[in-house]
């Protein structure tokens, strides 16, 4: 009790702390006066009685101290006069300090900016319980990796009856088309059981979430819910609820809005809109559709299934529970839950999978961009370290004469600690600025059309807030910590004479500065080369094609399931559809395919050699990009047949499925060797959900050659043709090659949306635009621009630290040498021999900088390289410009303090001695 | 026999005697605390005198006297203190045990070998 008053008392004598002072001054004078008093009253005079009080009371200052240091907690009345020091000697010199809180904010803006996003990938609590959610799994434990989704009725079954959880959503995702203007646009939509979001945990921002009715396979009731942008898109209208939203060709009604930033179970990507189970079956097209069944059908596994358990219930006890429950529902349905073990695992944050899943992938990748940033930090620290070091030669009288009174040589290194933790949280608050502002230019340049939304949040939170002054922390020990150590130890006798730097070294060989400056030197060059390699390699991917020019190829885009067409009506409309573009005169040839080179989305299937009872064992199978074609299709983009012929138009629209391929020179050298495949017959292997039909042997009858699919790839992959009759696919990508001597791209466009038009006016258009310009706005080229583009960042950035850096050394390693450049002056010496000795040094150390730095450069370029084909480590623009830049920064750097040396004048010199 | 100097006075006793005095003489200014301890010693305590205010500053802060500015006997302005209740307990409970400690301590000294 005594202790905790004692502690609340000291902590308000650091507050009240000054105006006490008055006080006591004035109660031990009064003292002092009552002896004085009781001396002259023995019969000393006023004089000698107040030196005997004096010397009875005992040392006044000590007296003062100690009552002091008893009335307040010492280490805050310690730090606070640290604190007062730091400033004033900040006022001294605004300039360095500035210079230095804006190196420190650039590293740490760096690494916190950084960090935002790893944060938001893998660390920053999710919304609502969703940190608290388990995926249910179902997989056959006899069979390896046999994991696969839920049924609608089986989902029903295991929630009713599992009561080891607290609640448990269903959900899944489809792909449809939000009418805008005449394009319409693909976006996701994630389609929900109605206690999604309260099994999630939160709340809608308004309106309600769906009811039971509309969960029911086939209810079919048009509702949704809208994400937050979209209301606030619309002003925040409160009519927003009610309004109608046109999705695949039917009009949903908005009945509620999701909470702002809200991204459901995973992190950082949100659909756009959320719609009821019951409306399963009208918009799930193909990609996710299991064999055409309906949601209320048990043999159709399409959801994924989460749940939060109830508080006490293990992940084990969970388990345990569930495996009776997989027993009971293998009893009741035998045909679909065949040996079927139900389980609960961790949910990953970054993909929504069949089976568990952990996020090492993102971790991999976090771990290895930070380092990058850090990078930059590590130059910026050492840049300041430098700048610190040469400041310390001002000080040392200073730094002398305190320890001459007295002060402890720990005391010092506080104080000069307290000056850099001062400086680093200053750069942390600006470097939070940056970091913020940086991540708004990000999120601005992102594409328009992703079909997700990418919901990040640039302003920090706690997580951000804390490795932000974790950075700064790290920073100030770098930087702040040796020169303390070697501030604090000075050699005292010379620095109070003030007998000028201390004496030139002997020896030619470098100091701690000038490895600094090395150290700068080094990294920025390897920052710089890695940038510029990136960005080339970016420049080259963006012009790159997938082995057909591009020119005078343009693409459109059409999806009839999305406006609700079946597969028959479907492929009658895209017929029409192609043959009106056919018929048009500015086109010289027209052809579909399943998927484009360098899109989202491909699909792959594993190919054999018939016969030999090879189409029975998977390992001789061959993967292959498996498109689905038209006749024409290699006459419109450019791709001459090598051998045997094109698909017939007869084979093109046929009904009865003809068994024939065409394969391309990757594919036919795996499998064939040297041999002409023409005449070869192929065949898939089984595969879960082939009909017989699928796996009948195939004859080829073309070859081709190979062609990219992938921007990440250097050489192209192998492919499978078949006609568009025998596998449909509901997105058909028509490719169109205009007549040379014809009309321009922008008039054959609009041709062919009048044409589509015509064919049915309610037909999606989900893409119409040239090949070229389709390239442009991919997501993987963006990927690689941005990366290319952060990287240069880093590489300016590095190069104006190590400017910076090298100026300051330059400068210091010059005024060290002020007498030494006197007497050379006096005795004769040109202004040109002074400016020559400066420069040798600058000259050294930049070079040293570059030798270490160059094989440091080229190993990260090979590094790189093995990422993104497109990189060439020897690529000599970037080579030979980068140091070369590196040079000229460094020369300019070094002329200066140069320049300033040659204004010696002898009595300068002299002077300083 | 020399008088012992102010720093072979236990710590933490300094604070009983000031609070003896003032338990014995009523609110007394600084001084006079001090000139009563001497005269309490029998002189055979010489005490630097400004040692007792960061004495009587750390009771204070425990609470176990308070402070008061008035008038001194000759006119002059100055600092009174007074023992609290929680100073008369604390004072009475110290005691006690110093008083213990001291009969233990002597009587294994004076414990035959």
């Amino acid at each position: 009790m005594r202790a905790l008053r004692s502690i609340a008392a000291r902590v308000a004598g650091v507050l009240t702390g000054a105006g006490r002072d008055a006080e006591l001054d004035e109660e031990l004078q009064a003292h002092i006066d009552m002896l004085a008093d009781e001396h002259e009253r023995r019969g000393l005079s006023r004089e000698a009685a107040r030196q005997a009080a004096l010397r009875e009371f005992g040392g006044l200052t000590q007296i003062t101290e100690a009552y002091r240091e008893q009335r307040g907690l010492p280490f805050i009345d310690v730090l606070a006069q640290d604190v007062r020091y730091a400033l004033r000697m900040w006022r001294r010199a605004p300039g360095f300090n500035l210079i230095v809180v804006l190196v420190l904010a650039i590293g740490i803006g760096a690494n916190s900016a950084m960090f935002t996003l790893v944060n938001a990938l893998l660390f920053r609590p999710l919304p609502g319980r969703v940190s608290h959610l388990f995926g249910l799994y179902s997989h056959d434990p006899g069979k390896p990796n046999s994991y696969r989704s839920f049924s609608y009725p089986n989902y029903v079954d295991i929630r009713d009856h599992a009561d080891v959880f607290e609640g448990l959503l269903a959900h899944t995702f489809a792909l449809v088309g939000v009418a805008q203007g005449d394009i319409t646009r693909r976006t996701f939509v994630e389609v929900v059981s109605s206690n999604f979001f309260s099994t999630v945990g939160v709340r809608l921002a308004a309106g309600r979430t769906f009811t039971e009715e509309e969960e029911r396979p086939g209810a079919s009731r048009a509702v949704a819910i809208a994400g937050y942008r979209q209301w606030k898109d619309a002003g925040l209208d409160p009519a927003f609820i009610g309004s109608t939203i046109r999705i695949n060709s039917r009009d949903f009604t908005v009945v509620g809005v999701a909470p702002a930033g809200f991204t459901g179970t995973t992190a950082l990507m949100s659909p756009d809109m959320w719609l009821p189970l019951g409306m399963f079956d009208v918009v799930v097209n193909d990609i996710f559709k299991n064999n055409g069944e309906t949601l209320g059908s048990r043999a159709n596994g399409s959801l994924n299934v989460a749940g939060v358990l109830k508080p006490g219930v293990s992940a084990a006890a969970a388990n345990a529970r569930l495996e009776v429950i997989s027993k009971q529902l293998e009893a009741a349905y035998p045909a679909e839950n065949r040996g079927q073990l139900l389980t609960v695992g961790r949910l990953s944050r970054v993909n929504i999978s069949t089976g568990p899943s952990d996020d090492t992938g993102p971790a991999i990748v976090s771990a290895v961009m930070m380092p990058l940033s850090g990078a930059v930090l590590l130059i910026a620290c050492l840049n300041v370290t430098n700048m610190f070091l040469a400041r310390g030669t001002a000080r040392k009288k200073e730094i002398a004469i305190r320890i001459a009174v007295g002060g402890g040589r720990r005391r010092i290194v506080r104080q000069l600690l307290t000056e850099s933790v001062m400086l680093a949280a200053a750069a942390a608050g600006l470097a939070l600025l940056f970091s913020a502002w940086t991540m708004r230019l990000f999120l601005a340049s992102l594409p328009a059309v992703l079909p997700m939304s990418l919901q990040l949040d640039p302003t920090p939170d706690a997580n951000v807030l804390f490795a932000t002054m974790a950075f700064a922390l790290l920073s100030t020990i770098v930087f702040g910590l040796a020169p303390a150590l070697k501030l604090s130890r000075p050699n005292v006798i010379s620095d109070l004479k003030d007998a000028g730097a201390d004496a030139p070294r002997a020896d030619r060989r470098f100091g701690l500065r000038a490895w600094l400056v090395i150290g700068q030197v080094a990294i920025s060059l390897t920052l710089m080369i890695a940038g510029g390699l990136f960005a080339r390699g970016a420049i080259k991917a963006s012009a790159g094609d997938p082995g057909y020019r591009y020119d005078r190829v343009l693409i459109a885009s059409i999806d009839p399931s999305l406006a609700g067409f079946d597969e028959a009506h479907a492929r009658t409309l895209v017929q029409s559809a192609l043959a009106r573009i056919r018929a048009l005169p500015a086109i010289e040839a027209a052809g579909t395919a399943s998927q484009v080179p360098f899109g989202e989305f491909h699909e792959g299937r594993g190919v054999t050699r018939a016969g030999h009872g090879a189409e029975s064992d998977p390992r001789n199978a061959r993967d292959a990009t498996y498109t689905a074609i038209s006749a024409a299709y290699f006459k419109a983009i450019g791709l001459p047949l090598l051998r045997g012929r094109d698909f017939t138009a007869a084979e093109e629209t046929s009904g009865s499925a003809p068994r024939v391929a065409i394969v391309d020179e990757p594919l036919a050298r795996a499998l064939f060797g040297n041999e002409n495949p023409i005449g070869e017959q192929i065949v898939l292997p089984h595969r879960d959900g082939d009909t017989p039909a699928d796996n009948a042997p195939m004859q080829i009858v073309g070859l081709v050659p190979g062609i990219r699919d992938d921007l990440f790839q250097s050489e192209p992959a192998a492919h499978l043709y078949v006609p568009a009759s025998v596998r449909y696919r509901a997105t058909a990508h028509i490719h169109v090659r205009r007549a040379a001597n014809g009309p321009g791209d922008a008039q054959v466009l609009d041709m062919i949306r009048r044409e589509l038009a015509a064919v049915d006016p309610r037909l999606p258009v989900v893409e119409l635009a040239t090949m070229s310009g389709l390239h442009q706005r991919g997501l993987l080229l963006w990927v690689i621009r941005s990366a290319g583009r952060t990287l240069t960042a880093f590489g300016v950035v590095a190069l104006l630290l190590a400017g910076i850096g090298v100026y300051g050394v330059m400068s210091y390693l010059a005024s060290r040498r002020t007498h030494e450049f006197g007497v050379r002056l006096a005795l004769g010496a040109t202004r040109r021999d002074i400016l020559w000795l400066v420069f040798r040094e600058g000259i050294r150390t930049t070079g040293v900088g570059l030798l270490i730095g160059f094989p440091l450069a080229l190993a990260l370029a090979m590094l790189l390289r093995s990422a993104i084909y497109a990189v060439s480590p020897w690529d000599p623009a970037v080579i030979v410009v980068a140091p070369v830049v590196l040079i000229a920064a460094a020369a300019l750097a070094t002329y200066l303090p140069a320049r300033r040396a040659t204004r010696t004048t002898a009595m300068d010199a002299l002077r300083d001695l | 026999m020399t008088v012992p100097s102010p720093s072979d006075v236990p710590y933490g006793t300094l604070d009983l005697m000031v609070l003896k005095t003032l338990h014995a003489i009523g609110p007394q200014h600084g001084f006079g605390i001090a000139r009563r301890i001497e005269q309490m010693a029998r002189g055979a305590l010489s005490l630097n005198q400004g040692t007792i205010y960061p004495a009587l500053l750390r009771l204070e802060q425990q609470g176990l006297i308070t402070s008061r500015w008035g008038t001194s006997d000759n006119n002059r302005r100055a600092k009174f203190y007074a023992i609290t209740k929680a100073g008369e307990k604390h004072l009475a409970a110290e005691s006690k045990q110093w008083a213990r400690m001291v009969a233990i301590i002597t009587g294994v000294l004076e414990a035959e070998s």
